[in-house]
């Protein structure tokens, strides 16, 4: 009879702290979900915008390379002991040519030293010899395979991210030559 | 009776908590949602561009342009021609014009997605009539 009473009596505090802990794990269980949705979505947008940023870019530098110079002839060059295909735009200024080079390359990392492959520039007279260090890095760029079939250019390109990405041209004003 | 009230107040403030965070919750999640939509908007555009400037290309240096459209997969509605992309539609209208010079022929490539108009691009070529000496 005296053992009775208590159990009746604490009962509905056993239920009520049963509650309250329900209502915590409840608590924690949402955050936790809110807080790894969120850094889900926020990963996610930062990954496509990067993708589409690296896209545009490399796709927007090789277009207005060539519609900034298509007056002027392009053409592909293959410089097989270097295993480089460049695009090259040629300029014509009082006589003086000059050549702008697209291609692709491999150089070190400015902040960490490890080599990686870039998209670069030259833009060089016609009397010198090409060299991958006369040019310039753009961004980086796995691959960059121009090719040119009448008057049609067509690049193909791959983003660090191995996203493949192809731009076709057609050459207005300038000629075209393999 | 004191450590009853205490449990009731432990429990009215764990509820008030959850009240809040139940509210900050829905701001977030509609905020993630919008950011989600945003995103995928921005992916559309971009794929939308890069594929409308090679549409846009292909149709200016084109003889044939229809013969262009249909290799890329578009189909005729009318005057139009749609292809289905995945998160965006991309919609070709030609207009062509008759001068005593020659034809102005304008090809419009237009990115959609639903309602919404993500890009256009106007591909315009004139072509001069053949003139005999």
């Amino acid at each position: 009879m005296t053992n009775s009473k208590p159990a009746i009596g604490h009962s509905p505090r056993i239920i009520q702290s049963v509650f309250v802990l329900l209502l915590l794990s409840l608590f924690a269980c949402l955050s936790t979900f809110l807080v790894t949705m969120g850094a889900q979505i926020y990963r996610n947008t930062v990954d496509s915008s990067e993708k589409n940023s690296e896209s545009r870019i490399m796709t927007a530098v090789v277009r207005s390379a060539v519609w900034a110079e298509d007056g002027g002839e392009v053409r592909i060059e293959h410089f097989d002991d270097l295993g480089i295909t460049a695009l090259c735009v040629v300029n014509n200024y009082d006589g003086e040519v000059y050549l702008k080079r697209l291609y692709c390359a491999v150089d070190k990392d400015p902040l960490d030293g490890e080599p990686r492959s870039y998209l670069w520039e030259s833009y060089t007279s016609e009397d010198t010899e090409f060299n991958v260090e006369s040019g310039e890095t753009l961004c980086e760029l796995n691959s960059f395979i121009p090719s040119i079939e009448g008057k049609t250019l067509t690049a193909e390109m791959e983003s660090k991210d191995g996203t493949k990405s192809t731009i076709r041209m057609h050459l207005r004003a300038g000629g075209a030559e393999q | 009776m004191k450590e009853g009230g205490r449990a009731n107040a432990l429990l009215v403030e764990l509820l008030l908590v959850i009240f809040f965070f139940m509210i900050s919750a829905a701001i977030l999640a509609q905020v993630f949602a919008d950011a989600k939509l945003k995103s995928r908007t921005a992916a559309a555009t971009n794929s939308a561009m890069l594929e409308g400037q090679n549409i846009a290309e292909d149709l200016y240096g084109a003889d044939d342009p229809e013969a262009v459209l249909k290799e890329y997969g578009f189909t005729s509605e009318g005057d139009v021609w749609i292809l289905e992309q995945k998160g965006y539609t991309l919609k070709v209208t030609p207009k062509i014009e008759e001068t005593d010079s020659g034809t102005l022929r304008t090809y419009e490539v237009a990115g959609i997605e639903g309602e919404k108009t993500l890009i256009t691009l106007p591909s315009t070529r004139f072509i001069p009539k053949e003139v005999s000496p």
